[in-house]
């Protein structure tokens, strides 16, 4: 089975959960954001107080969870940004 | 949303069997009861009762100051003439420790916007304001010579302050506690104004505790415009409250609540400036005058590479705040930088820095603290400088008429010394004293283009391609292109942080999309809204009240009841906070404002080229149909974007609509 590499990339108080700022996982392929998710959630479970709040965005770009990933995709894990 | 006709209850004085420093008429629990007037041109000094009526109505702040305002001002009042008003205003818990409650208000006829102005600070002089005797002042006419006002126990002073004019804002405020003599730089509160409001540039701040700024809408000029140099405020006199008990009950719950906010840990950490490189992620960091939405030098100057570089030497704070959002910098190259004087904050940094395409935080550091010498608005300074940059780009500006100095992208040169040029109104620096808005009228040539404003204030650090509600709080805020408002989009998505008793329910979430711009979108704006014009009234900082921060409103009107033993509702103290937006609104339709100046600039109409929200415009249709629902959520005239009679009648304004309406400016 192939597999792809792909970096989580954690902004704010994501980051301020994985102690991290950007961290890289391998998924079997074909893998879904989700997938990302899922691991990100499991070596960081504090992340799930934040899981409603976050958004996502695959190289830049805003994606919804069920999209599908390829090698070397940069997944940002965004909290809520307020004003001040 | 409903409103009711608000009816004022009978004052009850049954419980007020001592007299509160003295007032007439008994305790006014909260209050210390007495407002403040003085009139530099003859030097008459009175104190005014705060009536009981008027504090229920009213609150304090931006409630209590929009009501004298548009009682006491007329329409077309030149802002920067003898008939403007400046009123200086705490709220009900203005001495009561608990995080966040250290502000207070600068209201006026704004020199820079065409109307309403406003701005806040914190710092240490909220509970000053009150320990000294007064709940506000009102600062009226002009003084023949330079003078400061000095507030002490309830007695006031008109002092000389000829030897602290051309002084900067740490100059002054250090002078005139050594000319009080003080020993602890805590006993008083000082505001003062540096050389940019001596020469009244238009987006002058006045600076207290010597790094806190009430930057927004020239309120500054305005003291510069009556030669008024500084106020400060000393004394220990008690606020009386209703319920001292159940008041430390409130006050120990904001101290549990506030820890919950999921923003205190950062704000602590990195400051506001945190968020600058996450903004930049998601494509939404305002980039070479708004012409882009992503900065790539966004991690040099975030709040993180602030603290890691070692640039940040400490944290500060306000009075009673555990949060510890001030941030304290220190350096002695490239630049000189006084760690008495303040650090950047994210509006700064964008301002200076990614609007200017510039990744140099320490030039960043420094253009700020000449902002707080000078006493100028970061925000509006930084804007004034990517126009200028642009204009120059463009040779709308030339060198012959900088004086050589070349205004690229990105020099941190040209950052640093136009401040210093519009600091003292030299050279460009007369012109772009007068903000984009007037400046750009100036300079003709296309250059009302790309000048970033709305209502003549310049617009803050935040896109709103990427969030939509923040371009409909631009076009509405009567002070003008504010971000302050309410919180923003990326906070209503998500059932976390809908709140039954304010009215947001889980069932009328928006589309879970920042693009979204539904009634259910408008609806938490104007909830929001509501709620946010009750903090400025009560004056407290919002970053540490729901939803950013962990206060919750239930909690703050907890205090107020307990403070004032007035048994308000959640539906009374959101419409308070409803009923100063219908003055404000007032104010401005008395001055001529109209929907068509509930408008943002047609560049942020247009697509970003960059990041995340790249090719998805803000077209006027958008816009038109988000003023269409708010006016209508407000019950007001979607043609003019006026208040109707019902809207002001609702609101217990019946006399504003009288007034409007002698003056023909009640919608049919």
């Amino acid at each position: 089975m192939s597999a792809i590499k792909v970096i989580l990339v954690y902004l704010g108080q994501a980051r301020e959960v994985a102690g991290t700022k950007e961290e890289q996982l391998e998924l079997p392929a074909p893998a879904k954001i989700e997938q990302a998710i899922s691991r990100a959630l499991e070596a960081h479970p504090k992340l799930s107080e934040l899981k409603e709040n976050l958004k996502l965005l695959v190289n830049g770009q805003w994606a919804v969870s069920n999209a599908e990933l390829k090698d070397g995709d940069r997944i940002t894990l965004l909290p809520p940004v307020g004003g001040g | 949303m409903p409103t009711s006709a608000y009816k004022v209850p009978e004052t009850d004085y049954s419980r007020c069997t001592r007299k509160a420093n003295g007032r007439k008429g008994g305790v006014l629990n909260g209050y210390m009861g007495k407002i403040l007037r003085v009139n530099l041109s003859n030097g008459r000094i009175t104190t005014e009762a705060l009536q009981e009526q008027v504090a229920r109505m009213f609150i304090g702040g931006k409630g209590l100051s929009a009501k004298i305002l548009f009682d006491e001002l007329e329409p077309e009042t030149d802002p920067l003439g003898l008939e403007n008003k400046l009123v200086i205003a705490a709220g009900p818990l203005g001495a009561v420790p608990f995080s966040g409650n250290s502000r207070f208000s600068d209201c006026a006829k704004s020199p820079l916007g065409m109307g309403w102005g406003e701005s806040y600070s914190g710092g240490y002089m909220a509970p000053k304001i009150k320990q000294s005797g007064f709940d506000a002042f009102i600062i009226e006419g002009i003084s023949d010579t330079p003078v400061w006002l000095y507030v002490n126990e309830g007695k006031a002073e008109v002092r000389d302050a000829s030897k602290y004019w051309g002084r900067t804002t740490l100059e002054t405020e250090n002078g005139i506690k050594k000319e009080l003599g003080d020993t602890d730089k805590r006993q008083t509160s000082v505001a003062s104004i540096g050389q940019a409001g001596e020469k009244q540039v238009r987006y002058a701040a006045i600076m207290n505790d010597l790094r806190e700024a009430a930057g927004r809408s020239g309120m500054g000029a305005v003291m510069g415009s009556k030669k008024l140099k500084a106020w400060g405020c000393k004394g220990s006199l008690k606020v009386p409250v209703h319920d001292d008990k159940k008041l430390r009950e409130y006050m120990r719950q904001c101290v549990t609540e506030v820890k919950k906010g999921p923003y205190i840990k950062s704000l602590h950490d990195y400051g506001t400036a945190g968020d600058t490189d996450d903004l930049s992620a998601s494509g939404r960091l305002p980039t070479k005058n708004f012409m882009r939405g992503t900065f790539e030098g966004a991690d040099k100057i975030t709040g993180e590479t602030i603290v890691s570089s070692g640039l940040l030497t400490g944290r500060d704070t306000c009075w009673a705040c555990s949060t510890n959002c001030k941030r304290v910098v220190d350096s002695k190259s490239p630049y000189l930088l006084d760690k008495e004087v303040g650090g950047q904050e994210y509006e700064t940094t964008a301002a200076f820095g990614s609007n200017c395409v510039n990744s140099d935080m320490y030039s960043i550091a420094k253009a700020n603290q000449l902002c707080n010498l000078y006493g100028l608005d970061t925000i509006s300074t930084g804007v004034v400088v990517g126009f200028a940059m642009e204009a120059y780009e463009r040779g709308i500006i030339t060198k012959e008429q900088t004086g050589g100095l070349e205004l690229n992208w990105g020099s941190l040169d040209a950052v640093v010394k136009l401040v210093d040029l519009i600091g003292n109104r030299e050279g460009i620096g007369d012109l772009l004293g007068e903000g984009v808005y007037r400046a750009a009228q100036k300079l003709g040539r296309g250059a009302e283009e790309f000048a970033m404003h709305v209502k003549g204030r310049e617009i803050p650090m935040h896109e709103p391609r990427g969030k939509r509600n923040v371009g409909l709080m631009y076009a509405i805020a009567d002070r003008g292109a504010c971000h302050m408002e309410w919180e923003h989009d990326d906070f209503w998505e998500s059932e976390t942080y809908m709140r039954p008793e304010l009215g947001l329910v889980a069932s009328e979430l928006p589309n879970r999309t920042l693009l979204d711009y539904g009634l259910s979108k408008v609806k938490i704006a104007k909830v929001q809204a509501d709620v946010w014009a009750m903090c400025n009234s009560l004056v407290v900082c919002v970053f540490d009240i729901y939803p950013g921060g962990g206060i919750e409103h239930s909690t703050l009107l907890g205090i107020l009841n307990a403070a004032t033993g007035w048994n308000m509702s959640m539906r009374d103290y959101m419409e308070a906070g409803e009923r100063s937006i219908n003055m404000t609104r007032a104010f401005n339709t008395r001055e001529g404002l109209t929907r068509d100046d509930d408008t943002i600039p047609k560049r942020l109409m247009e697509p970003l080229p960059d990041g995340a929200f790249a090719g998805k415009p803000f077209g006027p249709d958008i816009l038109d149909s988000m003023l269409d629902n708010y006016y209508t959520l407000r019950g007001w005239d979607k043609k003019t974007g006026s208040p109707t009679r019902a809207s002001l009648e609702l609101a217990g304004l019946s006399y504003v609509a009288d007034q409007l309406d002698k003056m023909n400016l009640l919608p049919n």
